[in-house]
């Protein structure tokens, strides 16, 4: 099934700009009225996966990530885009929760909260991640 | 973000409040890091957190750790839904003492 374009958003790589991504994703969310559980959930993992592409893509370099927002009946499709060194996809995992240390729990969220994780290179240059969440 | 250290005779408490993420986390760290040094129970008071992150969860994690390698005291008190929420993806709301308030935390 095809996704009907919501929007694109742009923003430099730069922690102080998560706030503003988060309430742009809120005001994308209330817009369609989804389910306020699930609409924070998608802000959490799509927050988490914004700080791993400034901490762990760009490392303090500036960059631009790009967020494509993306829906149908059934899922909705979030497209996000670095223009960073490709990044060893194989060193992207999960935390075991039963470990109980500081870091790396951002991965776990992203693969709790959503449906399908997919992280690629771009041949060019830059990281694509994209993730799906299943809506009833 | 907001953090505010309320210091008393045998604990303290540090209040975040607003949104703690990732431009903000150090700081929050540096709050709770620099109590356990000094006190014998550190409290958080997360009542007024409206969004907290992975890297400020990771600040707490250390406060625990930290306290626990000290022999002192380390509570969470009035968790809000919304840092409950991360505080549960985490499954780390079994692992952190979390009271109702202070006196809660005092007595628990």
């Amino acid at each position: 099934m095809s996704f009907s374009n919501l929007k694109i958003l742009e923003f430099d790589a730069e922690a102080i700009n998560l706030k503003a991504i988060r309430e742009n994703l809120r005001g994308i969310f209330s817009e369609q009225n989804i389910d306020k559980n699930i609409a924070d959930e998608m802000v959490i993992a799509l927050n988490e996966a914004c700080m791993n592409i400034i901490q762990h893509a760009y490392k303090g370099a500036a960059g631009k990530i790009q967020i494509k927002i993306e829906k149908n009946a059934t899922q909705w499709r979030f497209e996000l885009i670095d223009f960073a060194p490709a990044v060893d996809i194989k060193s992207i995992k999960a935390k075991d929760l039963a470990e109980v240390r500081p870091g790396g729990l951002g991965v776990n969220f992203i693969y709790q909260i959503m449906d399908s994780v997919d992280y690629q290179n771009i041949a060019e240059s830059g990281n694509r991640l994209v993730l799906i969440k299943k809506i009833s | 973000m907001e953090c505010k250290i309320e210091k008393k005779e045998q604990h303290s408490i540090v209040t975040l409040a607003g949104e703690v993420d990732l431009h903000c986390s150090a700081e929050a760290r540096k709050s709770i890091l620099s109590q356990i040094s000094e006190m014998k129970h550190v409290m958080v008071d997360l009542s007024q957190v409206k969004y907290i992150d992975s890297s400020a969860i990771a600040s707490l994690v250390e406060g625990i750790q930290m306290a626990k390698h000290a022999n002192l005291k380390f509570s969470l008190i009035s968790v809000s839904n919304e840092a409950m929420q991360v505080l549960k993806l985490a499954r780390l709301d079994k692992v952190f003492s979390i009271f109702s308030n202070e006196d809660e935390a005092l007595t628990g």
